[in-house]
């Protein structure tokens, strides 16, 4: 056990220095990006004078390591500053979007991970079979059609053909929680029919990997049922590569969920991410860039940590 | 084969679950599952914030609920430079709000003149270099301070003012050098060295709307505080989602609605989706090629203003071939335009009639466009000399909806006379660079503007922008005595015959003039677009059911 917590401890060092690393990296790129970042804001209409004191007012004329450090400063008591464009706290900005996105990702996990171990169990088990052919002609058409399409396609579909959901996910909308959840349905399951087509395949591939092992035969020969095989033996084994993948969908949600969140106009941290960028307003760009680059390390160290105490070797050693 | 049956089960309850998802059955199993999530999710903290935040509005759905607003959706979004501060505003979002919020000194009407508004009525003096307006009585703001000569004064000034910095200040330069003051509380002065014959219209536009004097520029970006009939409910930059409230003191017939909501949906099928099953009731910018998913629906109207946007073939008239004058009218014969209509915007728009200005405004010289005349147009050609035909080139682009299929529609009716010409299409990001004012004859269009800009924008000697070469000095002196005539029906006059004069002597060829469209659901009345498309006007908006 001692071995383990030893990873542990050693993988979040590691997480926490790479958070770091990344950090200077974003400041600077946000740093060297072309064009005076005064007119940008106030326009082209803009004195001279207003822009001397817009950069005064922000120290932009400090040396970069100075900025870095105030800014850094800053960011680990979650205070990123102001955004130029609104002059409103950059957290006033980013939290009710960031609060949308984790609510409407814990949705789409929520039907993610029961519906792919279903499929990619059932699959398994079943190889071969009937099902098992539906399962990959289907996983291989969800991979290839773009969510942009299958969004536009399931809100065309319920929303206005046989209108049981609301088309437009603007939570800000809601007034009930009842809407609020309403509005989260076809949104997730876009993002989670997106992520569980690559997860079905993978953890079905392992599934069957795992199911051929000499311990799986034995525990068979045992007496015990196929579903006691499948949940008890074979997919602890198997879930480690998945879990992996899971880690990398997780980033996606937060980020490249973009276009989701366009087809179904729900206010959420990617289009935040993406419009500071289009906007370019470098205190927005740092948190939003920064937060997501966050999310993923931990999401991977949480994933890491998760898969070394499902490794038997590891704890026993 | 237990396997096989367990996999078929569970299958046909998936489709059975799927279908039988209404509204009776999904509620129990939904409100279960927000709870779990808070388990399901990696950051755990952030999870906590959600319960309450769904919770605190439920307080207020009982108020809520029995409110009943207007939706409007809109396409554009200003993002985080969203402001509802009318010297600031970047496009329609803000434009929806504002014109509701705040209302114009002196309004603009859909044949682009000058409508009374907060300023009840004007008058120049002799030479028009003095301008006195008197403002309407008995105007609040929307706390409750009443309007006065300084209001609109401080406005105006604010406009100008470099260190305020509004994107308005260009096109009212020409108040740099006026006079503004208040003459008494309900009284303002304009005077000019040189006489300024159309004032009014030239104090209207995207960002004259009166403000309070001394008002504070953060208040008016996010609250904002007009006279108009709305008021914002609550506001943060970077929405896609605000409601309005109707204005307690507002000085004209209350709204007849609730509230309104502004919803930014930059998802074209997602706007329409939105409309067609009733979650928006008016969808604000409609584009031609949306029309045919919403025309047979009979919920849905579809609402057009006319005559604001002009597509024309813009021809050097120096330069060879077209510079002979029968050539031109040749080209001209040749168009037929009400075809041309309904190819290109299916119908929804109105012919043209070689002018900058739309048959329908009151300042054309014709009433409606002319017909198409084959024999004409070869008798013409033969004048000019192309008893065989002639063989053009003519350039365009998709950088507007519909420009390709306009210059491909015409070239074919141009065959029928013996005119072959090649369609060059050019891209799109270099058009108005390498061939807009580089080759002689493209596709080209320009959007409304009010009569005196449409005259001149184009076609004065010393224009920019003059894509038709047309340098001609009695033109040039025709527009300057009508910029000195202060009778308005002389002036009109005046503005008939330059129009008349382009039109039969010029290079225009503008064959259609798209319409600003709009569509709403059949159960809304009151509502109507305007040929400036950020003038989204809720006053009178209201449910017939």
């Amino acid at each position: 056990m001692a071995n383990v917590l030893k990873l542990i401890g050693l993988r979040i060092i590691t997480a926490v220095a790479i958070i770091f690393a990344v950090s200077i990296l974003i400041f600077w790129a946000v740093d060297v990006l072309p064009g005076d970042v005064a007119t940008r804001v106030l326009g082209r209409f803009s004195t001279e004078e207003q822009r001397e004191l817009f950069r005064e007012r922000r120290g932009l004329d400090d040396p970069v390591t100075v900025r870095y450090a105030r800014w850094l400063s800053g960011a680990v008591q979650g205070d990123f500053g102001e955004a130029y464009t609104t002059e409103r706290p950059v957290m006033e900005m980013v939290s009710p979007r960031l609060r949308n996105t984790l609510i409407l990702s814990g949705a789409a996990l929520l039907i993610y991970f029961p519906f792919t171990i279903l499929f990619a169990t059932i699959a398994a088990l079943a190889r071969g079979s009937i099902f098992d052919n539906i399962v990959q002609t289907v996983t291989l058409l969800g991979l290839s059609t773009p969510e942009f399409v299958q969004g536009t396609l399931l809100l065309v579909l319920f929303g206005v053909v046989y209108p049981i959901l609301p088309v437009i996910s603007q939570v800000d909308r809601a007034n009930t929680p009842y809407e609020f959840t309403q509005m989260l349905i076809m949104p997730a399951i876009v993002l989670a029919s997106a992520m569980s087509m690559y997860a079905i395949r993978m953890l079905r591939d392992n599934l069957i990997e795992v199911l051929e092992a000499p311990y799986v035969t034995m525990a068979r020969l045992k007496g015990l049922s196929s579903w006691q095989v499948a949940f008890r033996h074979a997919l602890p084994n198997a879930l480690l590569p998945a879990l992996n993948i899971t880690a990398l969908n997780l980033t996606w949600l937060i980020g490249a969920a973009v276009i989701v969140e366009r087809v179904f106009a729900f206010p959420g941290f990617g289009s935040l991410l993406v419009d500071s960028i289009s906007y370019r307003d470098p205190p927005l760009i740092e948190a939003t860039v920064l937060i997501a680059t966050v999310v993923y390390i931990v999401a991977n160290l949480m994933v890491d940590i998760l898969s070394y105490m499902l490794t038997p070797k590891l704890r026993t050693g | 084969m237990k396997l096989r049956f367990v996999a078929i089960l569970v299958l046909v309850l998936g489709i059975i679950v799927l279908a039988a998802c209404d509204q009776t059955a999904a509620p129990p199993a939904e409100e279960e599952a927000v709870p779990t999530q808070e388990e399901e999710t990696t950051e755990a903290e952030e999870e906590e914030a959600a319960p309450t935040e769904e919770k605190a509005p439920a307080e207020e759905e009982a108020v809520e609920a029995e409110m009943r607003c207007v939706r409007v959706a809109n396409s554009d979004n200003s993002g985080p430079a969203q402001t509802n501060d009318p010297a600031f505003h970047v496009t329609t979002d803000d434009g929806f709000r504002i014109h509701n919020i705040y209302d114009r000194f002196i309004d603009i009407d859909n044949n682009l003149d000058a409508v009374p508004n907060l300023a009840e009525s004007w008058e120049p003096n002799d030479d028009a270099t003095e301008w006195l307006f008197y403002l309407r009585e008995g105007v609040k703001f929307s706390d409750g301070t009443p309007l006065t000569a300084a209001d609109v004064v401080f406005t105006f000034k604010r406009l100008i003012d470099p260190d305020v910095g509004s994107s308005a200040a260009s096109t009212l330069s020409f108040l740099e050098s006026a006079t503004i003051e208040s003459v008494d509380d309900l009284t303002v002065r304009f005077a000019f060295d040189e006489p300024v014959v159309e004032l009014p219209i030239m104090l209207t536009g995207y960002s004259t709307y009166i403000v309070p004097e001394n008002a504070d520029p953060e208040v008016l970006k996010l609250q904002g505080v007009g006279t108009g009939p709305f008021m914002v409910d609550e506001f943060e930059p970077n929405t896609t989602y605000v409601r309005l409230v109707p204005n307690p003191y507002y000085w004209g017939d209350p709204p007849q609605v609730d509230c309104v909501e502004q919803i930014i949906i930059e998802e074209a099928t997602t706007r329409i989706s939105a409309l067609l099953s009733g979650e928006v009731d008016i969808m604000v910018q409609l584009d031609i090629g949306q029309i045919p998913m919403l025309e047979d629906d009979p919920n849905i109207v579809i609402a057009q203003v006319p005559g604001a946007t002009s597509y024309g073939m813009p021809m050097w008239v120096d330069t060879p071939p077209f510079d002979n004058v029968h050539l031109r009218n040749a080209l001209k014969l040749a168009a037929d335009r009400q075809e041309l209509v309904d190819i290109v915007l299916l119908g929804y728009g109105v012919a043209g009639i070689d002018s900058p200005l739309p048959p329908t405004s009151p300042y054309a010289h014709l009433s409606e466009a002319p017909e198409q005349d084959i024999e004409g147009c070869v008798a013409e050609l033969e004048l000019a000399g192309y008893s065989d035909g002639v063989d053009l080139t003519l350039y365009t682009s998709e950088v507007l909806p519909g420009f390709v299929d306009l210059a491909q529609a015409y070239a074919e009716q141009a065959a029928e006379c013996g005119i072959r010409i090649e369609v060059i299409q050019a891209p799109v990001e270099t058009y108005w660079d390498e061939v807009w004012l580089v080759e002689p004859w493209l596709v080209s269009g320009w959007s409304a503007l009010p009569v005196y800009q449409a005259l001149t924008i184009a076609t004065l000697s010393d224009s920019d922008w003059n894509d038709t070469h047309f340098y001609r000095e009695d033109f040039d002196a025709l527009i300057d005595q009508a910029s000195k005539t202060v009778d308005d029906d002389e002036r009109k006059a005046l503005y008939q015959d330059a129009s008349r004069m382009i039109a039969e002597e010029g290079g225009f060829l503008t064959t259609i003039f798209v319409p600003v469209l709009s569509a709403y659901r059949s159960n809304i009345e009151g509502f109507a677009p305007h040929i400036i498309q950020s003038t989204i006007d809720m006053r009178g908006v209201h449910f017939t059911d």
